[in-house]
């Protein structure tokens, strides 16, 4: 079911979800789109991404600007319990998107989610079939932090040796999930990590391996 | 209405509507962009797309065009070769469609280009980080020689069912000796997906294995896009006592004087004449460039020596 949000109770709601789209948006989803494509193609490597899109709170700008850039009236989106209820964000992404905004995370194309405590399982959204691997969602993952630090070493297609990534926030069950998600090949949901100005991704083909942080909770044993 | 008139106007008006800029609709570059994503996601597995029309028929590289047009912008620096050259009616054709509809810079060389667009070759000189080479394909189906029903072929790549290409292969060695697929030569991609390279030479099939560069495929009739990612591994298929093996070519290049490139035969008459020289052109003119001569130069006719292990034909 899809879940339209003509809430425009008042003329000014509608004039704000109008405001802070793309600049120039097709010189600007070309670039943010060459910026997702070798982060996808090079899994784990950060790369920085500049927009001027302003959108409503919780969703960063950047995850906007990569909606407003891949999604439209053909992909169903999904939005995580921090942003599904806010009606200026709904608004901002009817507006600028045209997205369907869809309550199931298996009927969405992408998925908007933050990577704290709550995240929902890897396992809800759509991995595609073993005939379609390609019908799976794309998760777009908001976090504070990305890091080259060696949290995380990560191989696969793509990647020449290994490549460290560190991501912060992040749910403590997300590796877990993440290694069933590599495991299904040719099924399973790809990941952006969005931070305010930066990404970086992970392909279903890209294997985690822990690493050693440095982080004090290391230490402590 | 004359091209010039149609020059001025975009002159006046000072830059290509941005709406169309490359030719593509926002619309048709968002689900091609999708596409590509989810091909880069899956190495060697064909995403279906919603393939346009294009100003050029099928078998014009319209599939490549499609994914060229998606990815472009203004400042990457495009090449587009044929067979390996950047001169002749295809690459020419691509390589101005671009310059006018996308404003781009276009190069024949391949080290300073971003994306280069092929009809079946990769260069000769090693392609680097950061740069997209991007395939015309007319077939991508790998097992539709073998299989023409689309829901069978699905089902083999599903459940990696690739008995039939091995029975394929074998029956060359059985009733020729030896594998008898010069181009097109199957892969697989990641030890998971048989994957048509396009028919680009089998000599050109080691430089997939692990390139550096990223590698997109479109074929526009056929509705199909993939990819391998850079580092992935590419292993032409083959059996332990038939290793797969590249072609040879005895003589090196009649004007360069290049030894282990891929080489073109051009007939000089009708009495037998015929000399080899590179496909890929910039590589040829560069080799020039720096002193390297072949056996049909201009000036070694003239008396100076070849490179390489022929002699300087007298003239």
């Amino acid at each position: 079911m899809t879940r339209t949000s003509f809430n425009k109770t008042s003329l000014e709601t509608s004039l704000e979800a109008m405001q802070g789209g793309l600049g120039e948006p097709v010189y600007q989803s070309q670039r943010i789109f060459r910026s997702l494509m070798d982060a996808m193609a090079r899994p784990g490597t950060i790369k920085p991404v500049a927009t001027d899109a302003r959108s409503p709170l919780p969703m960063l700008p950047l995850t906007a600007a990569v909606l407003a850039t891949m999604a439209d009236a053909d992909t169903p989106v999904w939005l995580d319990g921090t942003m599904k209820d806010i009606g200026a964000l709904n608004d901002w992404l009817t507006f600028h998107v045209g997205a369907p905004l869809v309550d199931e995370p298996d009927a969405a194309t992408f998925a908007v989610l933050s990577g704290k405590r709550d995240m929902p399982a890897l396992e809800s959204f759509a991995k595609g079939g073993q005939d379609y691997p390609d019908r799976s969602a794309t998760l777009l993952i908001q976090v504070e932090r990305l890091e080259n630090k060696p949290d995380w070493s990560l191989s696969g297609p793509g990647i020449k040796d290994t490549q460290s990534l560190a991501v912060s926030p992040l749910s403590p069950l997300f590796v877990a999930q993440w290694q069933e998600n590599h495991k299904l090949f040719p099924r399973g949901v790809d990941v952006v990590f969005v931070a305010p100005d930066t990404i970086a991704c992970l392909p279903r083909t890209t294997a985690i391996t822990l690493g050693h942080p440095a982080s004090s909770d290391k230490q402590d044993h | 209405m004359t091209s010039a008139t149609l020059h001025d106007i975009e002159a006046q008006q000072g830059a290509i509507a941005d709406y169309n800029f490359a030719y593509l609709d926002e619309q048709t570059k968002r689900m091609i962009r999708r596409a590509i994503l989810k091909g880069i996601a899956i190495p060697g597995y064909q995403v279906p797309f919603a393939s346009r029309e294009m100003p050029m028929p099928y078998g014009w590289g319209t599939g490549g065009v499609q994914v060229t047009a998606s990815i472009i912008g203004p400042d990457d620096t495009l090449k587009v070769i044929d067979q390996g050259a950047d001169d002749t009616t295809n690459a020419v054709s691509i390589r101005a469609f671009f310059a006018r509809m996308a404003k781009v810079r276009t190069t024949t060389h391949t080290a300073e280009a971003t994306v280069i667009q092929t009809r079946h070759r990769i260069p000769e000189e090693p392609l680097h980080e950061g740069q997209v080479i991007v395939f015309q394909v007319p077939i991508p189906e790998p097992l539709r020689f073998l299989e023409p029903r689309e829901t069978e072929t699905r089902k083999m790549h599903a459940v990696e069912d690739y008995g039939l290409m091995h029975v394929k292969l074998y029956e060359d060695i059985a009733q020729k000796g030896h594998i008898a697929t010069n181009y097109a030569y199957p892969v697989k991609v990641k030890g998971r997906y048989i994957m048509d390279p396009s028919p680009t030479p089998k000599f050109d099939n080691p430089k997939m294995h692990r390139s550096e560069a990223l590698q997109l495929y479109g074929a526009g009739r056929e509705m199909r896009i993939y990819a391998i990612p850079p580092y992935t591994d590419v292993v032409s298929l083959d059996f332990e006592d038939y290793p797969f093996e590249i072609q040879h070519f005895e003589e090196p290049c009649a004007l360069c004087g290049g030894t282990d490139v891929f080489l073109d035969e051009v007939i000089l008459d009708d009495q037998g004449g015929r000399m080899f020289v590179c496909s890929d052109s910039d590589y040829c003119e560069d080799r020039r460039a720096h002193g390297h001569r072949g056996s049909l130069s201009p000036d070694i006719l003239d008396g100076a020596s070849a490179d390489g292990d022929k002699e300087g034909t007298e003239a």
